[in-house]
């Protein structure tokens, strides 16, 4: 059962972790909102040190405003990124109030 | 958008350039060359055969071999070099074998490779 579901509001961890890791920095420490669950896979940041990455783990499409992930953002204010992200870079976003 | 405020700047690796300004970007269309095309399918069938390399160990190993290789290496380049790397590192092949193989190559198309240089020339 994935941890997250659509609309869900997260936030993405910086992790730190040395070697290969699939997070951009610009979306480090920004929150969005899962888009879609993506099926879980074999990590990623394992098999590129030869290991086997299992247990598989879930992936999520996360959504972001443009506006939020870039402070002089010249595009139109309707503009988004998504972008696919592994379970252990989440976390819960606290509720906006 | 500011930084939250009890976290510093995130972490970026050097190839991690997303965002970041990079100049004007050159539009041209050029062919695939044949050793681009040649290392691309072995690393494939590497990465088929039992997963012996995969492309996410690629991955780890060109980036993190140091920027200034990484900068003056071209896209098929850092993969073929990370490639050499991790088969050396396996103990598949030795370096000195990779080399070999691309003269041979090489002297087959009537061409002689410099490695120093990263170039060949048609003789």
């Amino acid at each position: 059962m994935p941890r997250f579901s659509p609309g869900d509001r997260v936030t993405v961890l910086d992790l730190g972790k040395p070697g290969h890791v699939r997070i951009p920095w610009f979306i480090r420490h920004r929150t969005g909102r899962i888009e879609r669950y993506c099926g879980a896979y074999p990590n990623p940041e394992d098999l590129a040190f030869g290991r086997p990455g299992l247990p598989a783990i879930d992936l999520y499409r996360v959504h972001f405003p443009q506006t939020d992930l870039w402070p002089d953002y010249g595009g139109a204010a309707s503009d988004t990124l998504e972008i696919e992200v592994y379970d252990h870079w989440l976390e819960p976003a606290e509720p906006l109030t | 958008m500011t930084e939250p405020a009890d976290k510093g700047p995130p972490y970026r690796g050097y190839h991690d350039i997303g965002g970041l300004p990079g100049g004007p970007v050159a539009c041209v269309e050029r062919p695939f060359d044949d050793w681009q095309k040649l290392s691309e399918a072995i690393r494939g069938a590497l990465e088929q055969k039992n997963r012996t390399v995969s492309l996410d160990e690629i991955r780890r190993v060109f980036e993190s071999f140091g920027e200034h290789l990484y900068e003056t290496l071209g896209f098929y380049e850092r993969r073929a070099e990370a490639l050499t790397i991790l088969l050396t590192e396996k103990e598949i092949v030795t370096r000195e074998e990779v080399l070999a193989r691309m003269d041979a190559i090489a002297a087959l198309r009537g061409q002689r490779v410099d490695h120093a240089a990263r170039t060949v020339e048609t003789l």
